[in-house]
């Protein structure tokens, strides 16, 4: 091999380990929050830089739990906590995929409604604001029920 | 060949039209809210409405009542209410309509049904939520007449003929909309709905949940004496110990009482 060509291949490969290295040694990502109850769902919000504050209590006669109306960048989603998974799940699974029944209950809502479940919570957004959407998707996940 | 491909092609066409005769998809009325019906033993069935609303809702009421009562297959009658609006309780045997300031539920209106012996509705409750209906953006009568005409409706089987807040109307109070006088106005139902009811309702059943259920029980059920002995009926069981026990009295088509006997010592 000529030395001129070894030459190359070496600095070649030393700038491919630098910018290893650079990927390495950068500051440690972000780590994303876990959703398991309502405390950790607002500090989720507000690491993504979410404006959050809770508002009064709601009782849907087709959930178990009473829920807690959260409002996020001035927008209320309704928060329901239940005591463990297991009891998220067995409500959860009475909402119909379109959202429009939850078990004998049909609802008329006032706009667009979207669940998504996440931990023991179950959360309620009624409406079509994509970033706030884009946002409760990248904190819960996508929605299991809703139009 | 050529004569062959050419009856292929008459044969296939005749196929496609017999198709679409058979199955036009305009007139497939297809909303029912799964299988849910009233149990009765014939039609028309004529279906109580508990009037539980203020003055605000009472023209309402009226209006979706005297609507769905134009189905061939169903009539409403409004009685006076037994709740509250607030409370709503359901009565056995028929709906009971409420308003009530229900809170920030997101909901302008819920109907609730509770079944038996499977898909058979035996008692509704419909609310609308005047905390939205006391808000100048819902306290229109086109609002107010959408609402009220679809959860009655859903009290005796019927789902969202659509739920897209932003198309167009379809012309009935089944299809959310965030224009309900439109046009097309949103405000009553139409022939789809009523179609759909003769759907849901084209059989009948052997029982009926219609009315005070235990009217149409068999003759003795309702104020038969258990106290005495002689009137459980047949031994079930006896539980190991001897200190209880079950007898069932039965009564015919799915009447029947148990008597759950603890014995003294």
């Amino acid at each position: 091999m000529k030395p001129g060509l070894l030459s190359i291949l070496l600095l070649v490969f030393a700038y491919i380990l630098s910018a290893c290295g650079q990927n390495s040694i950068s500051g440690p990502s972000k780590e994303p929050f876990v959703v398991e109850d309502q405390a950790s769902l607002l500090a989720a919000l507000q690491s993504e830089g979410a404006t959050v504050e809770t508002a009064e209590t709601t009782t849907q006669d087709f959930f178990s739990v009473k829920g807690q109306i959260v409002r996020v960048n001035g927008t209320d989603i309704q928060v329901f906590e239940f005591e463990n998974a297991e009891a998220m799940e067995n409500d959860a699974s009475q909402v119909a995929p379109d959202g429009g029944s939850i078990g004998t209950s049909m609802v008329t809502w006032m706009d667009a409604p979207h669940f998504y479940q996440a931990g023991k919570l179950i959360v309620l957004y009624l409406g079509n604001d994509q970033s706030l959407r884009d946002l409760l998707n990248k904190v819960l996940g996508p929605q299991f029920a809703g139009q | 060949m050529r004569n062959k491909t050419s009856s292929f092609r008459f044969v296939f066409l005749l196929v496609l039209i017999l198709a679409l005769a058979a199955f036009p998809n305009s007139a497939s009325a297809n909303h029912s809210w799964g299988k849910y019906h009233w149990a009765r033993t014939s039609n028309p069935f004529t279906l109580k409405v508990g009037d539980n609303v203020g003055s605000a809702w009472d023209s309402y009421l009226n209006e979706a009542i005297s609507d769905w009562s134009q189905s061939t297959v169903l009539d409403l009658t409004k009685v006076t209410g037994s709740t509250s609006g607030s409370t709503c309780a359901p009565t056995s045997g028929r709906i009971e309509a409420c308003n009530a300031a229900y809170g920030t539920t997101g909901w302008l209106g819920i109907a609730q049904i509770w079944t038996t012996r499977g898909a058979h509705i035996a008692q509704a409750t419909t609310k609308v939520n005047d905390t939205y209906f006391n808000q100048a953006q819902y306290n229109t009568p086109a609002w107010r007449r959408l609402v009220m005409c679809q959860e009655i409706a859903h009290d005796f089987g019927l789902d969202h003929q659509d739920e897209n807040f932003n198309n167009p109307n379809l012309g009935t109070c089944m299809d959310y909309t965030s224009d309900p006088d439109g046009p097309p106005s949103n405000e009553h139902p139409n022939q789809h709905d009523y179609d759909q009811l003769v759907s849901i309702y084209s059989h009948t059943d052997r029982f009926t949940t219609i009315g005070a259920a235990l009217k149409d029980a068999p003759p003795g059920f309702a104020n038969a004496d258990m106290h005495a002995q002689e009137n459980w009926g047949s031994k079930l069981r006896d539980s190991a110990s001897g200190r209880s026990a079950l007898y069932v009295r039965d009564f015919g088509n799915g009447y029947k009482i148990f008597t759950f006997v603890i014995w003294a010592e």
